[in-house]
């Protein structure tokens, strides 16, 4: 018999970290820079700031973050194109009254949803009776309290009647941001619940969820069945939520993420450097401004006050301090985005310009003095930075002395809806039209009028142009309104955004859209 | 023995219970509304009421709490107030990866501080003792999100060796597995490695000036066998009473890591869902880690009867 082999146990473990240090120098030698998520020739795997994708139920769907990606899962009956013009979504044609109180669409047929149903007229009722509904909690019902009554007239027919003339009532129902009809399946709504609905929700639109891993990713797959024949191109899209910014940017950098909703404007730069990256840039349809609070600060009352605030502002050394100068300084509510009503100030003399003798005459004036005000920021998607570069600007200008005010989001939102606020830095997101820009924010009753702002002649000019059905009048009704507005002064307007999109060469197709809806139906990787 | 241990598990059941129940008072104590998050700015009061009554959110505390607390003891933590998912099914998805990185980060530290100590305290007042010295205030003083990025940058963009964000399970395959947990491991495992280092070291050198270890040197002892054998037995003590209260923190600690990496782990559940004011999450999360901290102290008490045959319980 032999002796079986001895091995000491010195030589077992020099064996073993020999081994270990082959394997490891192996696996380093084969190693790409690959990444947690899948991807192959038709999968894409984009990054997205923000800390997880949640609430997907159309009903109560918010944040432009949100919308992007929701856009590739639901259909509306009209998306807003890359000009904004509306164009059939789920609606194939359509037919106004002349007085435009009467709507009736034809709806596209054989279109399906993710779970196998057939869309027909009965769908959007659904969804219109469940956004009305008190229950749901929706907060897009208000976009459609303008509507007396909806009518099936056939199986993919229905007629909308409004309580008076609304000429820019298709906008209301764009996919996103309208929102008012989203058509999501009413079995799966009803099977799921509205809760798991939120997680892996059902529509008609280009992408199916295939899994949703809340704050780790969600996989969504293409929909054999979409309506658009020869779309989407890709197999797959995973969308990792990645708030870190450092993280993000080194993401793209290997290649494990090709896309980036909202790359970090510090890091642009440094993006741009890469021959491997195209940053893509395009004017956000949205306003910023320093809101005057006159629930909370008598003074606000005077609008020399507020004019003086106003045109303390050095716009142009906020927008390169504030926000390393990815932004679009402005002294009106008017973005870019919207082309057709959009002016460029410093082409033109605003009431709001920037000419600090004037504030302080104006200032002086008013006899008001030395002035304490709070300046309220959240603390995470707040304008903490904007405002830390705003404070000094105006300090600089006026006996004024601001204290900056950080609060977690949820407090943030709660004293902003309760009027608990002197000033603060925010302004608009998605607006598509200029309904959006002023009638939302600077009529009496508007929705997000916290700031008790109320003054008979900008509510008579923003409801002329919201009356006005021919475009020319209209844009000029428009421009009076946003005259007024700057001279009156309700908030200091300081800003547009500008949306930038990060993509590796790779990503093929992949066009900007003024409105929140990123569509990845036609991209492709190349 | 088995009674002693009997006591403790009932008293852990109700230090959990008591955590749990101050935390969901606490929450609802302080100013914020998560269906504000949800709704955004373009909330009506209407909505607002109405969500806050799907949602439960609508009643008295104390009603509220038999409801959360029935439920609970049905196994059901609710779902998440902003995801809509279960919290269940978040933890089971958060929990295996702050496991593993927590797991990795005190291997990791312990192959690095364990004999950086002893050689420390073996070799005081020399070079080496010196050199660990530096390098574990090195490890104490560099913020971990900054030594993350670091890390990030050197071996994922430059090298492109290891991923620079996310996480893959076990089930994937080890290799897979544990290239993720590399950068946020050792990220993570930096300051800890360094007090352990430390501890270590003092710890040594007071075993060390023992007089039974005088009587091992002058019985004739190689140094090694005193050193290993005889000191570090007892110098490891105090050390792994630390361990365990590291550890459980480690497991909440690595928020700042998670999200560096962009890694849904448990503290970076917990955090978010503590801005965010998302109730259900925060008190599962707690439950859970409450749990483990309870459990932690549990197993090192265990342990010290196994280290050290002189305590005993009875």
């Amino acid at each position: 018999m032999g002796e079986n082999p001895r091995v000491s146990r010195r030589t077992a473990l020099k064996l073993a970290s020999a081994g270990g240090a082959y394997g490891l120098a192996r696996a380093f030698g084969v190693m790409r820079p690959g990444s947690a998520f899948a991807q192959g020739s038709d999968e894409l795997v984009a990054g997205w700031n923000l800390d997880r994708i949640d609430r997907l139920d159309p009903a109560i769907i918010a944040g432009t973050e949100i919308m992007q990606i929701a856009s590739n899962i639901y259909s509306g009956l009209i998306y807003a194109d890359h000009d904004l013009i509306p164009r059939g979504d789920l609606a194939e044609s359509w037919e106004a009254s002349k007085d435009a109180r009467e709507w009736t669409f034809q709806l596209r047929k054989g279109v399906k949803f993710h779970d196998g149903e057939d869309f027909t007229a009965d769908d959007v009722l659904y969804t219109y009776n469940r956004i009305r509904d008190p229950k749901t909690g929706s907060i897009h019902h208000r976009r459609l309290v303008g509507v007396e009554k909806l009518e099936k007239l056939g199986t993919h027919e229905i007629r909308f009647t409004l309580k008076s003339s609304t000429p820019a009532f298709l906008m209301l129902l764009t996919r996103f941001p309208g929102r008012a009809l989203v058509i999501a399946s009413p079995k799966s709504l009803e099977k799921m619940g509205s809760e798991q609905f939120s997680v892996t929700p059902v529509g008609t639109g280009p992408f199916r969820v295939a899994e949703h891993q809340v704050g780790t990713k969600l996989v969504l797959e293409r929909f054999d069945d979409y309506f658009l024949e020869g779309i989407p191109k890709l197999k797959r899209i995973t969308i990792i939520p990645v708030p870190e910014p450092d993280t993000s940017v080194a993401a793209l950098r290997t290649g494990e993420i090709q896309f980036h909703n909202r790359p970090p404007s510090q890091f642009l730069d440094l993006l741009r450097r890469d021959a491997n990256i195209e940053i893509m840039e395009g004017p956000d349809p949205g306003f910023q401004s320093l809101e005057f609070n006159q629930n909370r600060v008598e003074v606000f009352k005077d609008a020399r006050v507020r004019l003086a605030i106003a045109k303390a502002i050095d716009r142009e050394e906020l927008a390169k301090r504030g926000y390393f100068g990815r932004v679009l300084p402005d002294e009106g509510p008017i973005p870019a985005a919207q082309k057709l009503y959009f002016r460029d100030f410093k082409s033109q003399v605003s009431d709001q310009r920037y000419d600090p003798d004037a504030a302080l005459g104006l200032w002086e004036e008013t006899k008001v003095g030395k002035l304490k005000l709070k300046l309220l920021t959240s603390v995470v998607r707040g304008n903490l930075r904007g405002a830390q570069v705003l404070k000094p600007l105006i300090e600089k200008v006026l006996p004024i002395e601001f204290e900056i005010e950080q609060a977690d989001p949820s407090v943030y939102g709660d004293r902003r809806r309760a009027s608990a606020y002197e000033t603060i830095l925010a302004g608009s997101g998605a607006d598509i039209d200029p309904n959006d820009s002023i009638r939302d924010f600077f009529i009496t009753k508007a929705k997000f009028n916290f700031f008790g702002y109320s003054n008979p002649a900008v509510d008579e000019a923003i409801e002329a142009q919201f009356r006005e059905p021919d475009t020319e009048k209209r844009v000029a009704l428009v421009h009076k309104a946003e005259d007024l507005l700057m001279s009156d002064a309700p908030s200091a307007f300081t800003h547009h955004l500008i949306e930038y999109v990060a993509a590796r060469k790779e990503v093929k197709g992949f066009r900007m859209s003024p409105s929140p809806t990123w569509d990845f139906s036609r991209v492709s990787l190349g | 023995m088995r009674i002693y241990l009997l006591k403790r598990v009932l008293y852990s059941l109700l230090v959990m219970w008591g955590v749990a129940t101050l935390v969901f008072f606490m929450l609802r104590a302080i100013p914020g509304d998560p269906v504000t998050v949800i709704l955004g700015e373009e909330a009506t009061p209407e909505a607002v009421e109405q969500l806050r009554h799907n949602l439960g959110l609508d009643g008295p505390f104390y009603v509220q709490y038999t409801r959360w607390f029935a439920r609970l003891l049905r196994g059901d933590l609710g779902r998440s107030i902003l995801a809509g998912e279960q919290v269940t099914v978040l933890l089971i998805q958060a929990a295996p990866r702050t496991f593993s990185i927590a797991a990795l980060a005190l291997i990791i530290s312990l192959m690095l501080a364990i004999p950086a100590g002893i050689i420390s305290a073996a070799k005081k007042h020399t070079f080496p003792d010196h050199l660990a010295t530096v390098v574990a205030f090195l490890g104490l003083s560099m913020p971990n999100f900054w030594l993350g990025i670091v890390l990030i940058l050197f071996f994922s963009v430059h090298l492109r060796w290891f991923p620079s964000m996310g996480y893959v399970p076990l089930d994937d395959g080890v290799w897979p597995w544990l290239r993720h947990l590399i950068l946020p491991a050792f990220t993570t495992g930096t300051a800890f490695a360094a007090i352990i280092a430390r501890m270590t070291r003092s710890t040594m050198l007071e075993v060390l000036n023992e007089t039974y270890i005088s009587t091992a040197r002058s019985k004739g002892l190689l140094e090694r066998v005193v050193v290993l054998k005889h000191a570090l037995r007892n110098a490891l003590i105090p050390v792994i009473t630390v361990i365990g209260i590291a550890f459980s923190l480690l497991l909440v600690g690595t928020v700042v890591v998670e999200d560096v990496f962009a890694i849904q782990g448990l503290g970076r559940t917990l955090v978010r869902s503590i801005i965010n004011r998302d109730f259900p999450v925060v008190q599962g999360a707690i439950l859970l880690v409450s749990g483990i901290f309870v459990g932690m102290n549990l197993l090192i008490d265990i342990l010290y009867t196994y280290i050290n045959p002189k305590i005993r319980f009875e």
